[in-house]
């Protein structure tokens, strides 16, 4: 290569200087290389916490009242913060639950200093508080992502292992996980709260006319933990210590309570004190058939899953050695194996697409040229994730999909760049610098306006906010710079590779895989037709465009499926026993459903939790049900995924035949914001009864929709309450007042906690209530002795049932707010791959006639109302950057005729990508529309060239058609190349990946290119060359006017 | 690209001898495009289309129920277990204690010396009054002699009759006050034998009141005694219950894990005004291992005469205003559900015994209400028909 004085521009320096392209390549190859080790890795974009708990308990008050007094104040006091975009509160008996979500631009360098904010305003709401309810308690790690890591934790030899010992054994496990680096937070689930029960024998107690309260006051009396003071001698300072503490069930059996002439009443006399847990239980853990307590633990976001995970599982391993003669430790869950599954199918896929890539550019191009631009793939790639580092990303799933929705892209710029040099070198007298320098003068503009048209299709994703924006906003990202790195690169690294190395001329009989292969036939055939249908648009262009309008049309009939489902072998399954029923019959319940769950085939693990619902393993569980002790949560993991979609309605319908007494929901986990259901209607109103029974009549309406498996309300009134019948002056004559009888029973059936016994680093609370078997059926409570003012020592005993009947009545459950207007939240569930957006459209039909009374309205929530809500984001953008796309094009090729062809190609291409999608019977959802992004940067890519290539040709402009054919040909070699090199990447994802994420996709976008190939070949030069003759009729027309004018 | 085209042109000159490239185009085509198309048709494992989704028709037990005319409804009771002779025994006299023989809790029986009092003072009294009694007989003795010597003397007409008279009265008055002394003496052993608590049955001490040496006064109690041979369970009973028991009638009772089986022999005819119930007897078979105060409980079944059906609580359904309903189906198989409204007469928590609008043999709906609507269509099984 001579180097003369001639002035080269600054772009061909990579041609001229061999080290500088050596070093380039290398540069970009170690960068994406050290960005894929250090960048922190997660299976799911940890979406931004946005989302608050605050939890106030008010034992002893109905539902109305703690909406009233708690719920309600606490309302008011944040109705005032603006940054906070919604408030639901539950109000249950004795219970206040709120949820604060706060607004989409929050993020997480604003969100701590907003929830300091809300911290405040709740201490200011505690103070209104009545007496009796408790501080609210905030709780703010429940964020919307899974638990990375999940233990459970099993004695040896349960018969004679107390699970109190279990419960130790998990927070010292869990202390060791915490001290592992990168471990964000670590939570214990299913574990009993540890206490000593005094149970009292309520008889005996009566027959000495003692309360409960006496005996723990006397406990606590009994325990001096009151430091006692320091006597100051001379020399030293003594500090005087009481007695002993409380130590153990000993001391506690012989506290006296009573002394009459020496003889003292101790508590043994009246009481059994055993060690255990609170009964009843709050939640029970299942690993199988064996209780266990989960040990769960989350990774921060700036490590990587697999060493973290490698780093706790060597912690586990030290804690087994030490203690694993007496627990067992078990892994429920890790995450790491379906990242590296997922991550290792998307490289998978990604080092396919090379390959694909390169045997087709070997047809067409010939062997250099394909390894030049194989060798542009992985480029691109590793540019793309090495940027991700800069926007703070890491790499996921959406990364990865972003960077395979653009291969067709990538691969496109190193194409065309490559083939218009491969075809400027073989003009004779061209210098290899040369050729490099037409080419790039002759497609930068055109390539500009392609990569600039397409990242502005991506971004309203990009500028999303919010869930969603977290979610999937690392998918644009990845697009765009996985673009913008391909169009750099093919212009500078690609295009010196191809001046470099291309052939610069061919002898008559070079073998074809250094040429690509050449079939003068056909494409002589093909310029014949092209140039017939240059002279007959009319004819051809129709039939085109009949064609794309109809996919639009046929499109229309498909399934909606917005947020697609997400392929994985687990589930869900909850159980739900009416409200009221009692911890140990669901415990029961759920063994045997556990037992017929493990009868089917492929079933390889069921765990579950009890009482409240189970810790995340996928990210938009939510984890909202919370004292529930009618209701248990599993989640069931099978071989594979096809089993799991077999098994997710065949078990729906077996296990409800089986267990009628409970409502059973199995659910595939899907893409998507976190909701609790995917069809929800909500009732708002002022008065609950009215609020029931419009509720009660829009889930008939759910009972008759196609498609519903359960429906659940929010309001209703199953909750069964006794009411002791009695009377002011009935329980006077007794000596005890309403309150006194309602305390009194308190204190008997829930007990009061005095004392306390210390154990090395645990307290154990002591707890003093009648026994199980004096609380356990009413026949025991109406046979409840009182205490009262008039102890009788001959007649002792007063019985409850003495100063009144019972009767059983139906009561609130609890009363649901939203934004503190009182709602019925009817939510349902839907079979497996029914779409929850067509069956909201039915049910919203249906409820169209129904009269509501005057107050009352009717709102549509889940997944309808998510994908309104994320379309409206999406299309917040989209008037700007549908103008900025066409001024670009409008400015690049200084036309406005050509811009309006390639506009007029990206909506036809749509067509063609939505036909496709037809064909397949796949439904449309979040991925198609994707897809048809990408789709319409590669398909306007093609158009442009040809649109190039026809501009730089003054004779093409002028509409002599020979020219433009011949235009058009130079550009067919690549056009058709990049359509073999997308096709055939993709076809991994169409034919061999399982579930409806990956396909929906694979299908628009594989089958919009194919088509569309017949848009660059045939519609834009017949279009072009019509324009173009047009014109110059009119210009001629011109001419002679004036000529004739002269 | 002129070179380009020049070359295309001289191509497409040798073209037309190759007549055969639009076929061979067209078949490139064609075959192409159907490969598209079928590729896209078996996208996806093949998820064709999906027929409706099926309206989900929730499966049901049922269950017919039957009225009866009464109802049985437990009652527990405690009370404490006496004994039937119990009382509290001092001495008849006050007095220094001089002697106790038994302690707490020691078995007695019928007769057995309990206490003495201290007799010191008595004893002082019988030395006098025997001295007395001897100086009495003495004083009989000479007047029997006297009047023996005078009736001799009379006889031989050696004194009058007057000195018979007086030594006869002499003999009399003498005779008098021996019989005086001798009831004084009886009347001080009487005394001495009252300084004895003497059991009065067999049984137990309950409680030893008062220790030797101290001074008590008459009627003070010195022991608590209970007979151990017939216990007896006090129990009281609100009116309506104890009433429908009958007199002699045997009733299970339990003392901690004992069963025992009590007899009733009478009940109570005023009401406790603060605990609004009667006493109840039942006397315990003679040889219970029970103690005086355990506690004694009765499970006693009541039977109420009202019409009704027992249904399990889960049966139970919402209705308005605080009433309860359960849901009918009308037949085995698809059928609606219909809701009835009913009234709780009694529940214990796991079975409600109901009455309403529901007739014989109609079939109620088991478990699960939660799940169903009135009105929703649902596929019915008879409970006992479960696999």
């Amino acid at each position: 290569m001579s180097n003369t004085d001639k002035k080269y521009p600054w772009y061909t320096m990579f041609v001229r200087s061999g080290h500088l392209l050596s070093l380039a390549i290398i540069i970009v190859m170690v960068a994406g290389l050290s960005a894929i080790n250090n960048l922190p890795r997660l299976e799911d974009p940890r979406i931004d916490l946005r989302y608050t708990l605050v939890l106030t308990f008010f034992p002893g008050a109905s539902a109305e009242r703690v909406e009233a007094l708690v719920s309600d104040v606490l309302e008011d006091e944040l109705r005032e913060l603006y940054e906070i975009k919604k408030v639901e509160s539950t109000s249950k008996a004795g219970f206040s639950l709120l949820t604060i979500e706060l607004q989409d631009w929050v993020d997480n360098r604003t969100n701590q200093q907003i929830f300091g904010k809300i911290r405040d305003r709740l201490d200011d709401a505690a103070e209104r508080f009545p007496e009796g309810a408790m501080d609210p308690i905030m709780e703010d790690n429940r964020g919307a992502t899974a638990y990375t890591v999940q233990y459970a934790l099993s004695a040896k030899y349960p018969d004679t292992s107390s699970v109190n010992m279990v419960s130790r054994f998990a927070q010292e496990f869990a202390d060791n996980l915490r001290n592992v680096s990168g471990t964000e937070v670590v939570n214990i689930y299913g574990a009993p709260v540890e206490e000593i029960t005094v149970s009292i024998d309520p008889n005996k107690l009566a027959v000495v006319g003692l309360t409960p309260m006496d005996i723990s006051a006397a406990i606590s009396g009994a325990d001096p933990k009151l430091p006692a003071g320091i006597v100051y001698t001379d020399n030293l300072n003594l500090r005087v210590q009481v007695a002993q503490e409380l130590s153990s069930l000993d001391v506690i059996n012989n506290i006296p309570l009573l002394e009459v002439n020496g003889d003292y009443l101790r508590v043994a006399d009246v009481a059994a004190v055993t060690r255990g847990y609170q009964s009843p239980r709050q939640t029970y853990a299942l690993l199988e058939e064996q209780d266990v307590i989960f040990v769960a633990a989350r990774m921060q976001t700036s490590v990587r899953v697999d060493q973290w995970t490698e780093q706790i599982k060597a912690q586990a391993a030290t804690f087994e050695q030490m203690y694993g003669a007496s627990v067992n430790v078990d892994i429920v869950f890790e995450q790491n194996r379906y990242t590296e599954e997922r991550l290792s199918e998307l490289s998978g896929n990604l080092l396919l697409g090379c390959v694909v890539v390169m045997l087709v550019i070997l047809l067409f191009m010939g062997y250099k040229a394909s390894w030049i631009v194989g060798l542009s793939l992985p480029l691109c790639a590793f540019f793309a994730v090495f940027s991700l580092g800069f926007f703070g990303e890491s790499i996921h799933q959406m990364s990865i999909f972003g960077i395979i929705i653009a291969i067709g892209l990538l691969i496109d710029n190193a194409i065309v760049m490559t083939d218009e040099i491969r075809q400027n070198l073989l003009l004779p007298g061209m210098s290899r610098v040369g050729a490099l320098v037409k080419s790039v003068n002759h497609l930068f503009v055109p390539l500009f306006a392609s990569t600039l048209t397409t990242i502005l299709g991506f971004m309203p994703i990009f500028l999303l906010n919010g869930n969603i924006g977290d979610f999937i906003g690392s998918i644009a990202i990845s697009v765009v710079m996985a673009l913008f790195g391909s169009f750099w690169i093919s212009l500078s690294i690609i295009a010196a590779l191809a001046a470099r190395f291309l052939p610069k001329s061919h002898a008559e009989n070079t073998p074809w895989y250094v040429q690509g292969l050449q079939r003068p036939q056909i494409s002589n055939a093909f310029q014949m037709l092209l140039k017939k249908g240059l002279t007959k648009p009319l004819q051809i262009l129709p039939i085109i465009i009949v064609i794309c309008i109809m996919g639009f049309i046929l499109a229309g009939n498909l399934a909606n499926v917005f947020f697609p489902s997400a392929d994985r072998d687990q589930f869900a399954i909850e159980v739900n026993l009416p409200v009221g029923a009692n911890i140990e019959s669901t415990y029961a319940l759920t063994k045997q459903i556990h037992q017929k769950i493990k009868s089917y085939e492929g079933v390889e693990q069921v765990h579950w939790l009890i009482g409240s619902s189970i810790p995340t393993v996928y990210y938009n569980q939510v984890m909202n049900r919370d004292n529930s002790p009618e209701y248990a949560n599993g989640v069931i993991k099978v071989d594979t995924m096809n089993r799991a979609a077999q098994l997710i309605d065949r078990l729906q319908f077996d296990i409800q035949a089986a267990f009628p007494q409970a409502k059973i929901v199995v659910k595939a986990f899907g893409q998507g914001p976190p909701i609790p259901a995917p069809v929800e209607v909500d009732i708002f109103g002022p008065d609950l009864v009215v609020l029931e029974e419009i509720g009660r009549d829009v889930r008939l309406i759910f009972s008759q929709t196609p498609g519903i498996s359960q429906s659940f309300a929010s309001i209703s009134l199953n909750e069964p309450e006794v009411i002791v019948n009695t009377s002011r002056d009935q329980v006077s004559l007794s000596g005890l007042s309403l309150n006194d009888l309602s305390l009194q029973l308190q204190l008997a059936l829930n007990g009061v906690v005095g004392g306390s016994i210390v154990e090395q680093t645990e307290e154990v609370p002591i707890r003093v209530r009648i026994s199980d078997a004096d609380r356990s059926d009413l026949t025991s409570l109406a046979a409840l002795p009182l205490a009262s003012t008039q102890y009788d020592i001959n007649n002792p005993f007063l019985q409850v049932s003495a100063l009144g009947d019972f009767s059983v009545v139906p009561s609130l459950t609890g009363i649901t707010r939203k934004n503190s207007e009182r709602v019925n939240r009817i939510q349902g569930f839907l079979l497996q791959g029914v779409p929850a957006v067509s069956v909201a459209q039915q049910i919203a039909a249906a409820l169209e006639d129904y009269q509501l009374p005057p107050g009352y309205s009717i709102k549509m929530a889940g997944d309808a109302d998510k994908q309104n809500e994320a379309l409206g984001q999406l299309g917040t953008y989209a008037p700007v950057l549908l103008v900025m796309m066409i001024t670009t094009l409008i400015l690049s090729f200084q036309s406005v005729r050509f811009a309006i062809v390639i506009g007029s190609v990206a909506i036809l291409s749509v067509g063609l990508g939505m036909l496709s999608l037809w064909l397949s019977g796949l439904p449309i959802g979040f991925n198609p529309l994707l897809g048809c992004a990408g789709l319409i940067g590669v398909a306007i890519n093609g158009s442009i060239v040809v649109i190039a290539a026809i501009k730089a040709n003054p004779k093409a402009m002028s509409g002599d058609t020979d020219e433009i054919v011949a235009e058009t040909m130079s550009c067919s070699r690549h056009i058709l190349s990049t359509t073999f090199t997308t096709v055939g990447g993709l076809i991994p994802l169409l034919l061999f990946t399982a579930g409806s994420f990956w396909p929906p996709l694979a299908v628009v976008l594989a089958g919009g290119v194919g088509f569309s190939v017949m848009l660059s070949l045939v519609y834009t030069p017949i279009l072009i060359g019509t324009l173009c003759r047009i014109r110059q009729r009119k210009i001629v027309r011109a001419e002679q006017k004036r000529l004739a004018h002269r | 690209m002129t070179g380009t085209t020049s070359q295309n042109r001289t191509n497409t000159v040798s073209a037309t001898a190759a007549k055969s490239s639009p076929t061979t185009l067209f078949g490139l085509v064609l075959v192409g495009l159907l490969g598209l198309v079928v590729l896209m048709m078996f996208s996806g494992s093949g998820i064709a289309q999906q027929e409706a989704p099926p309206v989900v028709e929730q499966p049901v037990l049922v269950v017919p129920i039957a009225y009866q005319t009464q109802y049985a409804k437990p009652y527990r009771a405690t009370g404490k277990v006496e004994s039937n002779q119990q009382a509290l025994i001092g001495f008849e006299n006050g007095g220094k204690v001089a002697q106790i023989l038994v302690e707490d809790g020691a078995q007695i029986s019928a007769g057995q010396i309990l206490a003495k009092l201290d007799i010191q003072r008595l004893e002082a009294q019988l030395a006098e009054l025997t001295a007395a009694q001897s100086l009495v007989e003495a004083e009989v003795r000479l007047a029997k002699n006297t009047k023996e010597r005078v009736v001799d003397l009379v006889s031989r007409k050696l004194d009058s009759a007057q000195r018979l008279d007086e030594v006869s009265e002499n003999l009399n008055i003498a005779q008098a006050r021996l019989t005086q002394i001798t009831a004084q003496l009886n009347t001080v052993r009487l005394e001495v034998k009252k300084s004895t608590i003497y059991a009065s049955t067999d049984g137990n001490i309950i409680k030893r009141m008062v220790d030797p040496g101290a001074v008590v006064g008459v009627g003070q109690p010195i022991f608590e005694i209970a007979s151990n041979t017939e216990l007896q369970a006090r129990i009281p009973l609100p009116p309506e219950v104890a009433t429908t028991l009958n007199q002699g009638d045997f009733t299970a009772l339990s003392v901690g894990n004992i069963s025992l089986n009590g007899q009733l022999s009478a009940l109570g005819s005023q009401r406790n005004l603060r605990t609004r119930t009667l006493d109840a007897f039942f006397s315990l078979p003679a040889n219970a291992n029970v103690l005086v105060g355990d506690l004694v409980r009765a499970n006693l079944t009541v039977t109420v005469a009202q019409t009704g059906a027992w249904v399990p609580v889960s049966a139970l359904a919402n209705g308005i205003r605080g009433m309860w309903t359960v849901l009918v189906a009308q037949n085995t198989g698809e059928t609606l559900l219909e809701s009835r409204t009913v009234e709780v007469i009694y529940t214990d928590g796991d079975m409600a015994y109901i009455t309403g609008a529901l007739q014989t043999n109609e079939l109620v709906v088991l478990a699960g209400t939660h799940r169903f609507i009135a009105g929703q269509k649902v596929t019915a099984a008879l409970y006992s028909q479960l696999p």
